[in-house]
């Protein structure tokens, strides 16, 4: 589905992706771990078009990154990025005037679920309610890859579950989730591969299942292990 | 393209809201006046409103660019750019929208302007309307009425799309600040100082091979002579610094 050959992004003299190759398959949840500073953003903006790598190659379902891969890419960044003007409703027109796979009323389901009005503005919103309003316009849409950066970040505990679960239900056998996330031990639960990413480049990855037999450790201990 | 353009409309209808309250406000002061038949506060009221008009005019345009600036500079730049349009039709939208904006403005504050200079003459009880007070003029110059309105039309024509091929010229500039200059530290300096070079170019060029003349085209019995290179030379302008904010964004896009 993805396919990343030899991903290069430096910025004057940092580099933040080196030499990055991987595949994305359809059908998995993919989570994406490293710390702060690693390259899972710059990674994800560079599939979501957001970026220019320096050099390297990316192509999704054989088309490179351009106006094809944005119509079957939904990205969620971890930032706040709506127009002020904006209420909840008027965040779901809009993806509804540019996404053909956006479904309004999908929207407000998960509208519905994270207790979100569709009145409510943006620049009044809490980091956790803009976090809620970011995952449910992205899970709206039935994109092949659904990417989201951090989705847990200030979302409370109870909250979590219940986010867990949207996601899960997202998942189908033709489209590919990649997480990214601190918070590895929620991850674990749901994931199907892990990819451990370190000074911008693919550290460690393979199925979960398959690691955990081969390093005799859960996924988070491996974290530990490749970050300490 | 539309929709690229309405949400271009939303995002910055606050301020010409604004625009157009000032202007409503020194409308209302101006027929107050009218009404109450107060000559030294009518004067005012026109004084501020030929201000308002220009100012409004060219706010148009420069809100276009800082806006291009500041939303390249913002997150908010994901939102359009994580959508399946190619940069080349997001750089056009927002071009079209201003050029919309422009021409709508100047068409709703001359038409403002028309209906208050009629308002004066029939204050006056001076019988000329405007089309006399225009024909005096032209015959006093000893220009052809026809020739005029065709020429006038043409300069209004040529005027908006060389103004469009400034906001264009700083598109340009803007983009390559936010593209290949991004991780430098001067890049907002390099950025102006490249508008400055690229104007003078244009201008260079303008003096040397084009030669604009609008005096020469409001006498001439053939205005379009004059007004067509020019016109056409500012399109050019227009279109190729649109096609390089494509090609900077394209290349090297870093939100």
């Amino acid at each position: 589905m993805l396919t990343c050959e030899n991903l290069v992004k430096k910025y004057m003299t940092v580099t933040a992706v080196e030499d990055l190759s991987l595949e994305i398959e359809p059908g998995r949840i993919y989570a994406l771990l490293g710390p702060n500073g690693s390259g899972k953003t710059t990674f994800m903006k560079m599939v979501a078009g957001l970026i220019k790598p320096t050099s390297g190659k990316i192509l999704m379902e054989g088309n490179p990154v351009g106006v094809q891969s944005k119509k079957m890419i939904a990205y969620m960044p971890t930032e706040s990025y709506f127009y002020p003007y904006m209420n909840c409703k008027d965040v779901g027109l809009y993806y509804q005037d540019f996404f053909e796979d956006f479904s309004m009323e999908r929207f407000y389901e998960l509208m519905d679920k994270m207790e979100l009005s569709h009145n409510d503005k943006v620049s009044k919103m809490s980091s956790g309610m803009m976090a809620k309003l970011k995952l449910a316009v992205t899970l709206a849409r039935d994109a092949k890859l659904i990417m989201l950066d951090e989705p847990l970040n200030g979302i409370d505990i109870i909250a979590r579950e219940q986010i867990i679960n949207s996601i899960i239900l997202c998942a189908n056998e033709e489209k590919s989730i990649i997480m990214s996330s601190h918070l590895v031990d929620e991850l674990e639960k749901i994931i199907d591969y892990a990819i451990f990413i370190k000074n911008g480049t693919v550290e460690r990855m393979g199925d979960a299942e398959s690691l955990r037999e081969e390093y005799g450790k859960s996924i988070v201990d491996m974290y530990k292990e490749i970050y300490a | 393209m539309l929709k690229l353009m309405k949400y271009e409309y939303k995002k910055n209808r606050g301020v010409l809201l604004g625009l157009i309250l000032l202007v409503a406000g020194l409308e209302l002061y101006f027929l107050i006046s009218y009404g109450l038949d107060k000559l030294e506060h009518m004067g005012i009221a026109a004084g501020f409103l030929v201000i308002a008009t220009m100012v409004c005019f060219f706010m148009v345009f420069i809100l276009g660019i800082t806006n291009y600036q500041k939303e390249l500079g913002s997150k908010s730049s994901y939102l359009i750019f994580m959508t399946p349009n190619s940069s080349l039709k997001i750089i056009v939208s927002k071009l079209l929208y201003i050029l919309v904006l422009g021409c709508a403005t100047f068409l709703l504050l001359g038409s403002l302007a028309i209906f208050d200079i009629r308002l004066v003459s029939i204050k006056a009880n001076e019988k000329f309307g405007i089309m006399e007070i225009i024909t005096e003029l032209a015959r006093g110059f000893g220009v052809n009425l026809t020739q005029i309105w065709t020429a006038v039309l043409l300069e209004v024509i040529y005027f908006v799309i060389s103004v469009l091929s400034v906001v264009a010229i700083a598109y340009l500039a803007v983009t390559l600040s936010a593209t290949f200059l991004q991780n430098n530290r001067f890049k907002g300096f390099i950025s102006v100082v490249l508008f400055i070079i690229l104007m003078l170019l244009v201008n260079w060029i303008d003096n040397h091979f084009i030669h604009s003349n609008m005096f020469a085209a409001a006498s001439s019995d053939n205005p379009i002579v004059y007004i067509l290179p020019p016109m056409l030379y500012n399109a050019v302008i227009v279109v190729a610094s649109v096609f390089g904010c494509s090609a900077l964004l394209d290349k090297a896009v870093s939100l």
